[in-house]
């Protein structure tokens, strides 16, 4: 979700709403809005409808809904007699600017809206810059004789935004706090992009930072936008978004041609996508007519005409709508997904429960019989609990979760330090999922059912934990036989494997002291753990 | 049977005839209200006979009290000798005529001519002295009572007293008890000898017991099954996949574009190594990703390994492993993401993925089958909003109301899109959804804190009731 701050006359326009009638409506275009004060809401917006990140887009959608206008609107866009020459820039391959007349920043508000539509485009559609850049300048500031897109040298200087005077672009990506952030992004070989003007000034080097020359301030009127990135499509979309929403406010926008693309921007593009009414009723299960249809198409803010099936044209704003399941969504949303009606459920036979569910619930029945209190621990932990293989986070956020589990024993151990001054007997159990190495696995890792039962008291004993194993594995159908082992972290002489028809299938025994005292525990403590995969192998 | 204390009174009383509450008390060493519910015990048993008797006591005035301090008035006139009629009532004041009255009556005084003269200055009776031991043993008995009564120097009380005197049965009870071995539990050779050849002591039954430390489930696990018992209800398969998970199957299947905000690598936990990835579904893969996202995209991205951060992943290995119409499966999980540990985030949380595969399955019947599965958890009021997710179309957030909080998004849903069902070679629409089941979870058991699902806390589990 994406959160912006607008001035709520700015998203109802001409409309009267209270703050809840905007907010059931935001509700169905996937938005919702908290007021900040009486004239400012926060408004979030799913981060697909990205022409919704500027006040006017907002208001677009919303008289849309309260048919205060129907279709698509149809912004005149006049070429502009500049030009923009684009030259190779290896990094940063695409690039184009256009001109936006009467955005008329007279105010605090509209100057914020601005800046954090660019923010905001830069946080999604650009991929924090790496994809999509914009910069946005006071037009009457810069020289529009020959505007160019190039590589310049780190050694060239400019003034960057918010600086009292001229340094090198070296200095800039390492001195600014654009510049420590974004200037991987534009440094390559000793060279950076860069916006120059007629005059021969940087204007921008994208996609770090601005110059002082065009900063917009209040009282700029007229704006060029310059738009660079690595996708040609993500550059060419984000054009047509901000020149939509700027001429949704008002602005009058100009093309600028450029050079080596001998293309118009922004080209206001349009896609038809075609839906025929028996695939909508398909796939949203309710019937409307065609007309009706196309209707609600039309509240979305698309122009939509019906033939043999509704061709809908795609506004330049809309990059969302990709095919026809994304014009059912525009339309069932137009409707109200609370409007759908409801019908019976059909519930079919019963479903096929998991075998090995089963034996996991089975066994908890009978380790539950035996006395033990079932716990659930997490299944991330320190590797430091651990031994042998077990898969290892690369990116941990604490030491204490920094790798997943191999085995119950050391959950079971982490309940036990905790509760040494509980009433004793600790009797408890865990049926969990552990991740082992497997090279048969496409991941090489693969998760295993196991349980582990464990015992700390005043006083225990080696059979006080094989005794009621026994009985649980009997009472499963299971003669288990046991094999004196040496297993990590069981103490020699008082531990075994368990073995069924001559596989292992578990440990069992007294823990190290020594290790107990490592833990922090000292009250002797008993444990067996069984894999329950193994269990149902055999 | 008899307690110990109950011999005890019941012992006491065979040595003599009849005792007060007091007495007993005395001689058992049990304090007095013990003695009087004892008592009251035995006699409900017929062991004692108890008589109230009146018992008469008598206790000064506050004149009498006076009279003890300053002397009779009568005593106090003869001290001042010979003296004017006048002179000693201004001295006597409203004692004066007591004074002579009584003076006259006991021989102590004669009056003449306006004076009175001292017969004998020494008083025959000796009601100061009476009144003194009185005041020092509630129990005295003064030997005229009717002078001190009449002159309001003392008041006399009347109480009840229980006597208490051992019956003939509590005599034989006793010697029955004398005679037999007392014991505290029963056990195999009691039961063989008979139980009448012994005292079996009894207890305090209406104590608190010592804490027995039952065997029980985990309520949160016990809430997961009841889940899965919905699913299963409804028809749905159950799967279960790795938590170690290729990129491949978290996300690309999932139609998720590489560059993706949500595949960076502070959103999901990353396991070193690389993951073996089908040929063929790679294929069907990058097509559709480079068709409608029109990027490069990676196998290597790909074939990375994440701890899965949805339980979708479950889907698309399923959808990917090939299905037969009609498909419903379901899967409960862990799936982890990197976030700060508080009351309302953990680093791995449970989901409940599902997926519908078949004939005529649409939007309509996916809300609807979402409402009946809130229901069936009990989340009676649900709302739908749309939404965005990048496996499905159109998309739907789901929010359930729960008293005291509100609405509450619980879970993401759509229908599957046409990228994502390619995978399974089918050409069907499908339905899938996932709900976030702690949160669910804390409010039904009525927890605030999420940690709470996975305590190390054994005693809190032991406190925890079972919810029916």
């Amino acid at each position: 979700m994406v959160n912006i701050v607008v001035n709520k006359s700015e998203i109802t326009g001409k409309l009267k709403l209270s703050d809840n009638e905007i907010n059931s409506l935001l509700f169905n275009l996937k938005s919702e809005a908290k007021p900040i004060d009486n004239t400012h809401l926060e408004v979030e917006v799913n981060p697909d409808r990205l022409d919704m990140l500027y006040p006017s887009g907002i208001r677009r959608a919303i008289y849309g809904l309260t048919e205060v206008e129907l279709g698509e609107p149809k912004y005149s866009i006049r070429n502009s007699e500049i030009t923009f020459s684009v030259d190779k820039v290896p990094q940063r391959e695409y690039a184009v600017t256009f001109i936006a007349r009467g955005v008329n920043i007279n105010n605090e508000d509209k100057l914020k809206e601005i800046i954090q539509f660019q923010e905001k485009l830069h946080a999604t559609i650009g991929r924090k810059r790496k994809k999509v850049a914009i910069g946005i300048h006071d037009l009457d500031k810069l020289n529009t004789s020959a505007i160019a897109y190039r590589l310049v040298s780190k050694e060239s200087t400019f003034a960057p935004l918010f600086s009292e005077r001229e340094m090198k672009v070296e200095e800039v990506l390492r001195s600014t706090q654009q510049g420590k952030e974004y200037g991987e992004l534009a440094l390559v070989n000793g060279t950076v992009p860069a916006i120059i003007d007629g005059e021969g000034d940087i204007l921008s080097i994208p996609p770090v930072i601005n110059s002082r020359k065009t900063q917009l301030e209040i009282g700029t009127k007229d704006l060029l936008i310059d738009v660079t990135g690595t996708s040609f499509d993500a550059v060419a979309k984000t054009a047509d978004i901000i020149a939509s929403d700027f001429a949704e406010g008002g602005a009058n926008v100009e093309g600028v041609k450029v050079l080596p693309y001998n293309e118009v921007f922004p080209k206001m593009e349009r896609n038809n996508v075609y839906l025929t009414v028996e695939k909508f009723s398909r796939i949203s299960g309710i019937q409307i007519p065609p007309q009706e249809i196309v209707h609600q198409i039309q509240r979305m803010r698309m122009d939509a005409e019906f033939g043999d099936r509704v061709k809908v044209s795609v506004p330049p704003f809309r990059v969302d709508i990709l095919e026809d399941v994304d014009v059912v969504e525009e339309i069932l949303m137009s409707i109200g997904y609370n409007n759908i009606p409801m019908e019976p459920v059909q519930k079919g036979s019963l479903g096929k429960a998991d075998y090995k569910q089963r034996v996991i619930n089975t066994i908890r029945e009978l380790v539950i019989g035996a006395g033990f209190l079932e716990v659930f621990s997490y299944v991330l932990t320190s590797s430091r609990t651990l031994h042998g293989d077990y898969a290892l986070i690369s990116n941990p956020i604490s030491e204490l979760y920094d790798a997943v589990r191999n085995s119950l024993i050391p959950s079971i151990l982490d309940v036990m330090s905790s509760n040494q001054s509980s009433t004793f007997p600790v009797k408890v159990f865990e049926v969990g999922d552990v991740v082992i190495k497997d090279s048969i696995s496409d991941t090489g890792y693969s998760n295993v059912t196991r349980i582990a039962m464990g015992i700390m008291d005043s006083e225990i004993s080696y059979e006080l934990i094989q005794s009621p194993v026994s009985a649980i594995l009997e009472n499963l159908g299971l003669k288990p036989k046991y094999r004196a082992s040496e297993e990590f972290p069981f103490l020699k002489g008082r531990s075994s494997v368990i073995e069924v028809r001559g596989n292992k299938i578990g440990v069992l025994g007294e823990v190290d002291p020594n290790y107990l005292l490592k833990l922090k525990i000292t009250y002797p403590v008993a444990i067996c753990e069984i894999s329950i995969d193994n269990l149902v192998e055999t | 049977m008899l307690s110990e204390s109950e011999r005890k009174v019941l012992a006491f009383l065979s040595q003599r005839q009849r005792a007060s509450i007091e007495e007993i008390a005395e001689g058992t060493g049990i304090d007095k209200n013990g003695v009087n519910s004892i008592v009251e015990l035995l006699h409900s048993k017929g062991l004692i006979d108890i008589s109230t008797t009146d018992k008469v006591r008598y206790e000064l005035t506050e004149e009498g009290k006076e009279r003890l301090e300053r002397g009779l008035p009568e005593e106090r006139l003869v001290q001042m000798g010979e003296v004017d009629m006048e002179v000693a009532r201004k001295e006597l004041g409203k004692d004066f005529d007591i004074a002579i009255s009584w003076g006259k009556r006991k021989g102590m005084i004669q009056i003449s001519q306006g004076k009175i003269i001292v017969v004998s200055s020494s008083n025959p009776s000796n009601e100061r002295e009476e009144l003194g031991r009185i005041l020092n043993d509630p129990n005295y008995l003064p030997s005229d009572e009717r002078t001190l009564l009449s002159r309001g120097l003392i008041r006399r009380k009347v109480e009840k007293e229980k006597k208490v005197s051992i019956t003939e049965k509590g005599v034989e009870i006793l010697k029955e008890l004398m005679e037999k071995k007392v014991i505290t539990n029963l056990t195999h050779e009691v039961i063989l000898n008979g139980l009448e050849n012994y005292v079996l002591r009894e207890k305090n039954v209406e104590a608190e017991p010592p804490k027995f430390l039952l065997g029980k489930k985990h309520f949160f696990r016990e809430f997961l099954n009841e889940i899965r018992e919905v699913m299963l209800s409804l028809g749905f398969n159950e799967v279960y996949t790795g938590y170690i998970e290729s990129e491949f199957y978290n996300f690309d299947v999932l139609f998720q574009p590489q560059d993706h905000p949500a595949r960076e690598i502070h959103d999901s936990f990353t396991i070193s190594g690389s993951a073996k990835v089908d040929p063929k579904l790679v294929e069907i893969v990058r097509d559709s990703h480079e068709t409608m996202w029109r990027y490069k995209w990676s196998e290597a991205i790909a074939s990375r390994l994440v701890l899965r951060s949805q339980a979708t992943a479950t889907t698309a290995r399923t959808l990917a492993s090939g299905i037969k119409l009609p498909a419903r499966y379901f899967t409960i999980g862990k799936v982890f993401r990197p976030d700060a540990i508080d009351a309302t985030h953990l680093l791995e949380f449970h989901q409940l993925d599902g997926f519908i595969v078949e004939k005529d399955f649409n939007f309509r019947k996916l809300l609807s089958l979402l409402k009946e599965i809130f229901n069936m958890i009990g989340i009676r009021e649900v709302r739908f909003k749309p939404g965005y997710f990048p496996f499905t179309e159109p998309s739907v957030e789901i929010y359930g109301y729960i008293s005291g909080i509100g609405w509450t998004e619980m879970a993401g849903a759509g229908l599957l899109r046409p990228e994502v069902i390619r995978i399974s070679g089918l050409d069907e629409v499908g339905g899938a959804w996932g709900i976030g089941l702690d949160r669910i979870a804390l409010t039904r058991f009525g927890l605030k804190d999420i940690r709470l699902l996975y305590t190390r806390d054994v005693e809190f589990l032991r406190n925890m009731t079972v919810r029916i």
